[in-house]
C-alpha cells in the first residue's frame, strides 16, 4: 500500500476525500443531479418551502421539488441511493485514513492536522445522513439511525444495523470533538490550514455548531459559532461581495469552500452554478430557479438582496421562456467564467456562524448580544435595518412567526422571529431549507395566498414529521445487507 | 564430351520421370535442373537399355515425354518443348472423347471434373452429366472426380466413348473440424462442434461476421444488432454462463484467441467458423472457454484444378428499417389525448369541476407555462386556433380543420436509401510446396441515420510453405483500416436522435414554417431547423441539426498476424521418432484507435464553453506464443494422438486522451485551435495468462474413440495463491455404423452415440485487476494531489469454472436425412459475481465467487434432401434448441434486486420482478394493482388498491425472456443454373419489458408521442379498459401487464443466384459468373409492431441505432 506510508500520503488520501466532495456521478447515468455536498444542499433547498424548480418541463431536481424522489429508492438513479452513496463513500475513505492513526510517520502537528480533518469530516457525513434519512434528533432519539462505521471496510464487513438516532449523534459528537482537538493541537504547533477546502480549527468548529443547532444544545452552538469567526482575515462580506456571484473562496466570509481551477474538476453540467445561474444559457436558463414569493416579500424594500439576488414580480407579457427574466427567478449564484465553466462553491460562511450564534444566544436569553450581531449583519444589508426591523420586535425566544405564511403581510414579532427569517433568506440556496423545517418541526405549506409555487404539495406538509421531508433508504443497502429487513427497516414509503 | 564415355544401363517401367533424373544422377554424376511443376505434369516412362550413351537415353525420355533437354558440362537443364515443337508423334495419337457420368441412382452429375492423367487437359461435365475432350492422346489415362465422389481412373485403350458411374464417398463427407490446437475428422470428434461453412457466411450481407453467425448453430442466440455501420451482434452460446462475468464467447482466429474488433476481419476472407459448444471441444482453450469457443479459420492457398483461381465480388446495397417504426398517434389524436391530460389534471389533481374543467384546459394547453404548443401557439399544427380547434365539452377536435404540415422526425433523421458497396478480390494457388492466398477487399456502408457511415479497406496474406519433408512454415497476416462515423449519444441524453425522434409528439416539425405552414427557408433557400426554443419537450435542442454541427469519428487500423513452424517426422526413416511433430505458434493483433468527439460552438451542450473537442488515441497489442508436442500414430487398429504444450498470453492497452473548449468559430476539428484545455488524461492496462495443456486422443479400429485433456491457467486478474485454474475434460464416441453387425443394414450411413464431461473457465469478470484494492489517483484537489479507494481487495478470488455435460447422437440416414440432437446440462460454479455490499460500508459490490447456475437443454439439428436430382435439388435444415436456466445458490441473501429484474435462488437469472396489476378501476380509471402489505408494511392478505407506494414491497417473479424454443429453419434449392437459399429464425416463449412502448403508454412529460394504444383509454366512469386514464405527472407502476410475448418469427436473408451455363462461360474464357440478389432482415414478426425482440438477451429494450434491412446485387467472377 504505497500511499499510506506517511502523513503527506495521508493527505493525498484525505485530498482525494476533499475532492469526491464535488465529483458527480452518485447516481450512475443521472450524474447531472448528483455533484456531491452542494447538490445535497440544493436538494435539501429544494424540498422546503422557500425555493422554487419552476419549470414545468420535468427537470433535474424537479422530484425533490416534488417530494417524489424517496419513490424511486430501488432505482440506483435517484436520491435515495445517490446521498446515502455518497455519504458512506466518503466515511469509508476516511476510516481508511483514520485507520492508519497510529501507523503513519510524520510530524506530530501534521499528523494531527491530517486525523483532525477526517474526523470532522465523518462527523459532518453522519451528520447528514441522519439528517436525509430521518426526522430531526429532538423527539426522534430512539427511532432507527443510520448504519455507523468506525472500521475500514474489507472484502468481509458485514452491513451494520441502523441502530438508533441518538448512537448516530453520540458518535457525531465523538468525532467533532476529537477533530476539533486534534486540529487545536495541530493549530497551537504552528499547522494551519493551507487551502480554504481543508478542515482547520475554525471549520471544524463550524460543524460543531450546526451539529449542537440540530440537538438545541444553545450554549455549545453559540461558543463553537463564535470560535468560528475567530478566524484570522475573517469577517462579514460586504455589500460588493455580497452581489458578487458567490463564486469566490477569497470572498471575506468564507470559511470553508471548494476551488474550481480548471474545467475537469467541474462536472459542467453536473454543477451547481449550472442548475443556480440562469444565464449561463445551461439547466437554469431552462428551469428556473425561483424564490418563494411570500419570503421574498418579508424583505424590507431597501435589502440589497431583494434587487440583487432575485428578480421581483415580472408581469407575465415581459416574463421570458428563458434566462433569469421571470418573476422571482434567482441572480444569487454566478459562474465566475462561463467558457470554462468555472466559479467556487462555498460550503460555510462566516454569515451563517453569526445567524447561528445569534439564534443560539436569542435562545438563551441573552437578546443584548443576539441584537448586536444582528445589527451587524442586517445593517451591511439594509439601510436602517435597527430602525426599520429589529426596533420593531420584541425581545422573546418563541417563534410566533406565521409559519405558513398564510398573510401577505409580514407579522414577525419577536426577535428569533427576525433572526430565522434572516436565515431563511440569507442562506437561501446554500444550507439547506428542509433541515431548518425538520429542526424547528414547523412543516410548511406551499398553498399560501399569492403562492408562485409550481408544486403545491398536500397539507400533509403542515406535520412537523411528514414522511415526506426525508428520503427513503435505497433498495442497494438492502440487497446488500444482512442486517437490514427491506421490510421493517425501511422509513415509511 | 564426357558423357559420351560414360555408359548408363537403366530399365524402368512406368516410372516417374523425376526418379528417373535421380536414377541416372546417380549413375553419371550428372545433375538435373528442372522445374518440378513441368517434369509433374508429363507421363511416365518405360524404357529398357544398356550400356547407353546418356544422349541416347535423353531420346528416349524426350519421345516418351515431350521433354526437351540441353546440356552444359554436367548439368543438362530440362523444358517442355511448346506443343508446336512436339512432332505429330506416331506413337502417341490424339483423339477426342465424348462421356457420360452418372452416379449410382442413374441422375447425371453436374460440373463433376474429367482430366487426362498428369496433363492439362480437362474439362467439366454439363447439367446432363455429359462431356467432350479433345486432343487426348490415345493411350493415356483420364480421371473422372466430384466432390463427395471416389474418383475414377479409366485408360482410354482407343475406346472413345464412357459411360462413367461414379460411387459415393462417405469419408469424403466426413468433414474435418477445426478444433482446439488443430484438427479433428467430425467422425472422430468426441465433442459438439457445429461448422459453418463459407458459403453460408458469405450470403449475410455484414460487415461484422458476429451478424452472420444467427441461425446456423443449433444452440446459439443473438442480438439483432446495432444498425450503425460496422457494428456487429452479441451472442451467448447454450444459455447464460455467468451473472457478473462476461457471457460471450472466446472468438479465436487461425488457432490464436482474437483480441481486435470483428468488423476489421473482411467475411470474404473466411474459409469457414467452428463453433464449439461444450466441454471435450472447448476445454482446451480452459481458461476462457467457458462461454463456448467460436474459432474463425480464413481461406489457405493452393491448386483447384491445377490452377489459380483469381476470384473477383462486387455488391451493392440499400438500406432500410429492419424492424418497422411503433405506431403512434397522429396530430390530431395527439392534440385531444394532451387536452384530455390537461382536463383530468385539473379535475383529478386540481379538483374543478368536470364541466369547467374542459375550459380551462384549452387555456393550460395554449398557455406559455405548461402548455405543449409553445409562444402563440406556435406548434398548432392545424390551421386554426386552439379555441376553435377542440371542443372543451366532446374533447374532439374539429373536423374542419386542416393540418398545416407534417414531419415525422424518425423519417428526417434517415438517408434515403443509404448505399453500401463492397468490392473483392482474391487470388489462390500455389505449388506442390508452397501455397498462398491474397486478398484485398473495400467496403463502404452508409447509415440509416445521416451522417453515419463505415468504411474499410482490408488485405491478406496467408502463405504456407513446406521447405522440407520434415519443415513447413507459415504465416497469415492482414491489415485493415476501418472508419467509422457515429453519434455515441445514448440514453436519454438529447442528441440521442433514436431518442428524440422516438418521443417527441407529432406536432413539432424538424424545420421552421411560416404562419401558413409553408416551409421557411434561409437565404440560400435552405430548410431552417427548429430549435425549439419554445417547445416543451426537449427545448432549445434540434438533434437532428447536432448530427450535422457535431462529430464523432474513429479510424482504426488493425494488424492481425499469425505464424507457426512445424518440425514433422511422419516417415518410417526417422525411427522411433516417427509420429512426433512439434509447433510453435505465435500469433498477435494490434491495432491503434484514433476518435474525435467535436461539439459545435452554437448550439447543444458545449454552446456554452463555445465548442469542445476531445481526441483520443488508443493501442492494443495482445499476443499469444504457444509450443506444442504432438505425437500421433496408428499401430495396426490402435489410433493415438497426444499433445502437450506451453503456452503464454499477454495484453497491453495504452490511452490517451485529451480535451479542449473555446473555439473561435465552428468546424475546426485540430485541438490547437481551441483556447482551453478542459482535460487530459492517459491510462495503460495489462494482463495475462500462462498455461500448460495436454491433450490425449485413443481410438480403436475407428470405431471406439476416447479422448481426455487437462489445462491449468494462471490468471493476472487473481492473486497469487488463487491464480491457478485446473480444467479437464473426458469424451467417448461410438460409431455404431462402424461395428460389423451393422454391415447388413444399408439405409444406416452413419450411427455414431457420443458424451463429453470437463470443466472450462472464466475470469472476465470486466476489471484486469479485479483481486486488488486501487486507488484512483486522479482526484486532484485545487492543486493538491488526491486519491481515494475504488475497488475492495479479495485475493480469494478465483476462476469461474462450468462443469459441462454433453450426450448426442449424430445420424445419417436413407443418404438423405441427416440428425444431430444433444443433452445439454451446464453448471456454473464458483459464479464470479458483483457481491452486493451494504451500500453504506461504501461498496455496492465486490467481486467474489459465490453461488451457481445451472443451463440444461436440448439442441436439434435435421436436415433433409427433399429432391437431390440433377434439375432440382431442395435441402431443408431445421434447428432448434430448449434451455432452461436456473440459480441454484447464491451467497449471504437468497436474492438480488436490479430494477425490474431480481436474481433469486431457484428462479432463471434476470426474472422480472414485478407488481400485479389488478386491471384498471371502471370507477376513476386509476391502475389497480394487487398487494399484501399495509400502509404500516404489516403483511396482511391480497387487495387490490391504486395506492403505488404499497406496490413496492408487493412483487412476485413474473416470467423471463429465455424462450422455450429457438431456432431456424434454412432451406436451399437448386433450379438448373438457379441458386435459392432462404433462412429464417424463430424464437417461442419468453417476455419482454418493453420500457419504450410503456413510456408511450404513460407518457410521464408533456410534448412526448403517446402510442395509438392508448387511444383506448379509461375516459370515463364506467369504461372497461386495459389502459388508466390519461393525465400528466401520473404516477404508474410497472406491472405484468406491461411484459410482451418475446416470441418472433424473422425472414434473415433470401438470397436467388443464378450461375450462367458453361458454354457461355468457356467462350469468355472464365470459370464461373454468377449473379445474385440478396436480402438481409428482410421481416420481422413480433407480438408489437416496432418492437425489436432481439434487442438483448434479458427481455429490454433501449432507444438506439435501429437495425438495418439491405436489399443488394452482387456478381460472382472466378478467372
Amino acid at each position: 500500500n504505497v500511499i499510506f506510508t506517511d502523513v503527506n500520503g495521508g493527505m493525498i488520501a484525505m485530498n482525494g476525500v476533499y475532492r469526491l466532495m464535488y465529483s458527480s456521478g452518485w447516481a450512475g447515468d443521472n450524474s447531472t443531479h448528483t455533484f456531491g455536498y452542494m447538490s445535497t444542499m440544493l436538494v435539501a433547498d429544494f424540498m422546503g418551502d422557500d425555493n422554487i424548480v419552476s419549470s414545468s418541463i420535468k427537470g433535474w431536481f424537479s422530484m425533490d421539488y416534488n417530494l417524489q424522489e424517496r419513490n424511486f429508492y430501488s432505482s440506483m438513479l435517484y436520491r435515495p441511493y445517490s446521498e446515502w452513496n455518497f455519504y458512506y463513500t466518503i466515511i469509508s475513505n476516511l476510516n481508511y485514513i483514520l485507520s492508519h492513526e497510529k501507523s503513519l510517520t510524520g510530524l506530530p502537528g501534521e499528523k494531527d492536522n491530517l486525523f483532525g480533518q477526517a474526523y470532522s469530516l465523518r462527523a459532518l457525513c453522519y451528520f447528514y445522513l441522519i439528517q436525509l434519512y430521518q426526522q430531526t434528533y429532538i423527539g426522534h432519539e430512539n427511532s432507527p439511525g443510520v448504519p455507523v462505521y468506525t472500521e475500514p471496510t474489507t472484502s468481509s464487513t458485514e452491513g451494520k444495523p441502523r441502530g438508533t438516532v441518538a448512537n448516530v449523534y453520540r458518535q457525531i459528537n465523538e468525532d467533532i470533538e476529537k477533530g476539533i482537538g486534534l486540529l487545536k493541537q495541530a493549530e497551537e504547533q504552528g499547522i494551519s490550514q493551507i487551502h480554504k477546502s481543508h478542515i482547520d480549527y475554525y471549520v471544524a468548529n463550524g460543524i460543531k455548531a450546526r451539529i449542537a443547532l440540530v440537538q438545541n444544545r444553545w450554549q455549545d452552538a453559540a461558543n463553537a459559532a463564535n470560535i468560528a469567526r475567530q478566524k484570522t482575515d475573517l469577517g462579514l462580506a460586504d455589500a460588493s461581495e455580497l452581489v458578487s456571484g458567490f463564486n469566490d473562496l477569497d470572498m471575506t466570509s468564507v470559511l470553508w469552500g471548494t476551488e474550481i481551477q480548471k474545467t475537469d474538476q467541474n462536472g459542467a453540467y453536473a454543477s451547481f452554478f449550472c442548475h443556480m445561474d440562469a444565464n449561463a444559457g445551461m439547466h437554469a436558463s431552462y428551469d428556473r430557479k425561483c424564490i418563494s414569493a411570500w419570503l421574498y416579500k418579508q424583505m424590507g424594500i431597501q435589502d440589497i438582496r431583494r434587487n440583487n439576488w432575485w428578480k421581483g414580480n415580472i408581469a407575465p407579457a415581459l416574463e421570458q421562456t428563458q434566462g433569469p427574466q421571470k418573476s422571482y427567478c434567482t441572480t444569487k449564484f454566478r459562474f465566475s467564467e462561463y467558457s470554462s465553466y468555472l466559479g467556487d462553491n462555498i460550503y460555510m460562511r462566516a454569515e451563517e456562524m453569526l445567524l447561528i450564534e445569534a439564534e443560539a444566544l436569542c435562545r438563551l436569553k441573552n437578546y443584548d448580544q443576539a441584537r448586536t450581531l444582528m445589527k451587524n449583519f442586517g445593517s451591511i444589508r439594509e439601510k436602517n435595518y435597527v430602525k426599520n426591523r429589529l426596533d420593531k420586535v420584541t425581545d422573546s425566544n418563541e417563534m410566533t412567526l406565521d409559519i405558513y405564511g398564510t398573510v401577505s403581510t409580514p407579522e414577525i414579532k419577536t426577535l428569533l422571529d427576525e433572526i430565522l427569517l434572516q436565515r431563511r433568506i440569507e442562506l437561501w440556496g446554500e444550507t439547506g431549507r428542509i433541515f431548518d423545517v425538520l429542526r424547528l418541526k414547523a412543516g410548511y405549506t406551499r398553498d399560501y395566498e399569492g403562492s408562485n409555487h409550481i408544486v403545491k404539495l398536500s397539507d400533509n406538509t403542515k406535520i412537523p414529521d411528514y414522511k415526506g421531508f426525508i428520503l427513503t433508504l435505497p433498495q442497494s443497502e438492502f440487497d446488500g445487507n444482512v442486517n437490514m429487513d427491506p421490510v421493517a427497516d425501511q422509513n415509511p414509503l | 564430351q564426357n558423357s559420351k564415355l560414360t555408359t548408363i544401363t537403366l530399365r524402368v517401367k512406368n516410372e516417374a520421370i523425376e526418379n528417373v533424373f535421380k536414377e541416372i544422377e546417380k549413375n553419371g554424376k550428372y545433375n538435373f535442373f528442372y522445374d518440378p511443376l513441368v517434369i509433374n505434369k508429363v507421363n511416365p516412362v518405360t524404357f529398357d537399355v544398356k550400356n547407353a550413351s546418356l544422349q541416347e537415353i535423353l531420346k528416349i525420355i524426350e519421345k516418351q515425354t515431350g521433354l526437351s533437354f540441353q546440356q552444359r558440362d554436367n548439368t543438362i537443364s530440362v523444358t517442355k518443348k511448346k506443343e508446336s515443337d512436339i512432332p505429330a508423334t506416331k506413337t502417341q495419337n490424339i483423339i477426342q472423347i465424348k462421356g457420360n457420368i452418372k452416379d449410382k441412382k442413374g441422375e447425371p452429375i453436374i460440373g463433376a471434373s474429367i482430366r487426362v492423367k498428369n496433363s492439362d487437359i480437362g474439362t467439366i461435365s454439363d447439367i446432363d452429366g455429359n462431356f467432350t475432350l479433345s486432343k487426348v492422346p490415345e493411350n493415356s489415362i483420364i480421371i473422372a472426380s466430384y466432390v463427395g465422389y471416389n474418383s475414377e481412373e479409366l485408360p482410354i485403350k482407343n475406346k472413345k466413348n464412357f459411360q462413367i458411374i461414379l460411387s459415393e464417398n462417405t469419408e469424403e463427407l466426413d468433414e474435418v473440424v477445426v478444433v482446439a490446437y488443430g484438427t479433428a475428422k467430425k467422425s472422430s470428434f468426441t465433442g459438439s462442434a457445429e461448422v459453418i461453412k463459407h458459403d453460408r457466411i458469405e450470403k449475410r450481407i455484414v460487415a461484422d461476421v458476429s451478424k452472420a453467425i444467427e441461425g446456423t448453430v443449433a444452440g446459439v442466440q443473438s442480438t439483432s444488432g446495432s444498425g450503425q455501420p460496422g457494428s456487429g451482434a452479441s451472442m451467448i452460446i447454450r444459455g447464460f454462463g455467468s451473472i457478473s462475468a462476461a457471457n460471450t464467447p472466446l472468438y479465436v482466429v487461425d488457432g490464436v484467441p482474437f483480441d481486435g474488433t470483428l468488423n476489421s476481419i473482411n467475411t470474404n476472407d473466411i474459409e469457414s467458423i467452428t463453433v464449439l459448444k461444450d466441454a471435450s471441444a472447448g476445454a482446451l482453450y480452459g481458461s476462457r472457454g467457458a462461454n463456448g469457443v467460436v474459432m474463425i479459420t480464413t481461406k489457405r492457398g493452393g491448386l483447384e484444378n491445377d490452377k489459380i483461381s483469381v476470384n473477383l465480388k462486387a455488391n451493392w446495397g440499400i438500406a432500410s428499417r429492419a424492424i418497422p417504426k411503433y405506431e403512434t398517434v397522429n396530430e390530431a389524436e395527439y392534440m385531444e389525448l394532451a387536452f384530455e391530460a390537461y382536463k383530468n389534471e385539473l379535475i383529478y389533481t386540481e379538483g374543478l369541476d368536470p364541466a369547467q374543467a374542459g375550459i380551462q384546459a384549452i387555456e393550460v394547453m395554449g398557455g406559455i407555462a405548461k402548455g405543449v404548443l409553445g409562444y402563440r401557439e406556435e406548434y398548432n399544427p392545424f390551421d386554426m386556433p386552439l379555441a376553435q380547434l377542440i371542443d372543451p365539452y366532446t374533447g374532439k377536435v374539429n373536423p374542419n380543420a386542416k393540418l398545416k404540415y407534417h414531419e415525422d422526425w424518425k423519417d428526417e433523421l434517415s438517408n434515403k436509401n443509404p448505399l453500401r458497396q463492397e468490392y473483392q478480390l482474391s487470388v489462390a494457388g500455389g505449388s506442390s510446396k508452397t501455397n498462398y492466398m491474397v486478398s484485398m477487399g473495400y467496403l463502404d456502408e452508409v447509415g440509416l441515420l445521416k451522417t453515419t457511415e463505415f468504411e474499410r479497406y482490408s488485405g491478406r496474406v496467408n502463405v504456407d510453405t513446406q521447405a522440407k519433408d520434415w519443415l513447413k512454415m507459415g504465416m497469415n497476416a492482414s491489415f485493415s483500416q476501418t472508419t467509422s462515423n457515429y453519434n455515441s449519444a445514448s440514453g436519454s441524453e438529447v442528441s440521442n436522435l433514436w431518442y428524440t425522434s422516438q418521443i417527441m409528439a407529432p406536432i413539432y416539425p424538424v424545420y421552421e414554417h411560416n404562419a401558413d405552414g409553408s416551409l421557411k427557408l434561409d437565404a440560400n433557400g435552405n430548410k431552417i431547423f427548429d430549435y425549439g426554443v419554445n417547445r416543451i419537450a426537449l427545448s432549445n435542442s434540434n438533434a437532428i441539426a447536432l448530427l450535422y454541427d457535431d462529430k464523432e469519428k474513429s479510424t482504426k487500423d488493425n494488424l492481425s498476424a499469425r505464424t507457426y513452424v512445424e518440425l514433422v517426422a511422419n516417415d518410417d526413416k526417422y525411427g522411433f521418432l516417427k509420429g512426433f511433430s512439434f509447433t510453435a505458434n505465435l500469433g498477435l493483433d494490434y491495432f491503434n484507435t484514433h476518435e474525435m468527439s467535436y461539439q459545435n460552438p452554437y448550439t447543444g451542450n458545449a454552446a456554452t464553453i463555445s465548442g469542445s473537442l476531445t481526441k483520443a488515441a488508443q493501442r492494443q497489442l495482445s499476443y499469444t506464443f504457444n509450443q506444442l508436442l504432438t505425437y500421433k500414430r496408428d499401430f495396426g487398429l490402435h489410433g493415438f494422438d497426444i499433445l502437450v504444450g506451453h503456452e503464454f498470453y499477454q495484453l497491453k492497452q495504452e490511452y490517451l486522451a485529451a480535451q479542449k473548449t473555446g473555439f473561435p468559430f465552428g468546424g475546426l476539428y485540430e485541438l490547437a485551435a481551441a483556447a482551453n484545455l478542459a482535460a487530459a488524461s492517459s491510462q495503460t492496462d495489462k494482463y495475462a495468462i500462462e498455461s500448460y495443456l495436454s491433450r490425449a486422443n485413443y481410438n480403436y479400429a475407428q470405431r471406439y474413440y476416447v479422448s481426455a485433456s487437462f489445462r491449468t491457467d494462471g490468471s493476472s486478474r487473481f492473486y497469487k495463491t488463487s491464480r491457478w485454474g485446473k480444467f479437464w475434460s473426458l469424451g467417448a464416441s461410438w460409431r455404431i455404423s462402424e461395428e460389423p453387425f451393422m454391415a447388413g443394414v444399408d439405409w444406416i450411413n452413419n450411427l455414431t452415440f457420443k458424451a463429453s464431461f470437463g470443466s472450462q473457465g472464466n475470469d472476465n469478470i470486466g476489471s484486469y485487476y479485479a483481486y486488488q484494492s486501487l486507488y484512483n489517483m486522479g482526484l486532484t484537489n485545487a492543486i493538491y494531489n488526491g486519491a481515494a479507494i475504488n475497488s475492495l481487495e479479495n485475493r480469494d478470488l478465483r476462476w469461474e469454472k462450468n462443469e459441462n455435460l454433453n450426450i448426442g447422437i449424430e445420424a445419417r440416414l436413407f443418404n438423405c436425412f441427416s440428425l444431430t440432437a444433444e443433452f445439454f446440462n451446464k453448471h456454473t460454479k464458483d459464479l464470479l459475481l458483483n457481491m452486493p455490499k451494504a451500500t453504506s460500508t461504501g461498496f455496492n459490490a465486490y467481486p467474489a465467487n459465490v453461488g451457481s447456475m445451472r443451463n440444461r437443454g436440448v439442441d436439434i439439428t435435421a436436415s433433409i434432401n427433399i429432391f437431390n436430382n440433377r434439375n432440382f435439388r431442395w435441402t431443408l435444415t431445421a434447428m432448434g434448441s430448449h434451455i432452461r436456466n436456473k440459480i441454484l445458490k447464491l451467497a449471504d441473501k437468497p436474492e438480488i434486486i436490479s430494477g425490474s429484474n431480481i436474481f433469486r435462488e431457484g428462479e432463471a437469472v434476470n426474472s422480472f420482478y414485478l407488481p400485479i396489476s389488478a386491471g384498471v378501476d371502471p370507477l376513476t380509471g386509476n391502475q389497480l394493482y394487487w398487494v399484501n402489505h399495509d400502509e404500516n408494511n404489516n403483511l396482511v392478505e391480497r387487495y387490490k388498491t391504486d395506492d403505488v407506494t404499497l406496490t413496492a414491497n408487493s412483487r412476485e417473479v413474473v416470467g423471463n425472456r429465455i424462450p422455450d424454443l429457438y431456432g431456424s429453419i434454412t432451406n436451399d434449392l437448386a433450379f438448373k443454373g438457379f441458386d435459392l437459399s432462404i433462412l429464417t429464425t424463430y424464437s417461442i416463449g419468453g417476455e419482454m419489458l418493453d420500457g419504450i412502448y410503456s413510456s408511450m403508454m404513460n407518457v410521464g412529460y408533456k410534448g412526448y408521442v403517446w402510442h395509438k394504444n392508448a387511444l383506448r383509454r379509461w375516459q370515463k366512469p364506467g369504461d372497461i379498459t386495459d389502459v388508466p386514464k390519461i393525465m400528466w405527472d401520473q404516477q404508474i407502476r410497472t406491472t405484468d401487464q406491461n411484459l410482451i410475448d418475446a416470441s418472433y418469427f424473422a425472414i434473415k436473408n433470401i438470397t436467388l443466384g443464378y450461375t450462367l451455363p458453361k458454354k457461355w462461360t468457356d467462350k469468355m474464357k472464365m470459370q464461373k459468373i454468377r449473379f445474385y440478389a440478396s436480402g438481409d432482415n428482410l421481416a420481422l414478426f413480433s407480438h408489437l409492431k416496432g418492437m425489436d425482440p432481439q434487442y438483448n438477451f434479458t427481455g429490454t429494450v433501449g432507444y438506439t441505432y435501429t437495425p438495418s434491412r439491405t436489399i443488394s446485387f452482387g456478381i460472382d467472377i472466378n478467372f
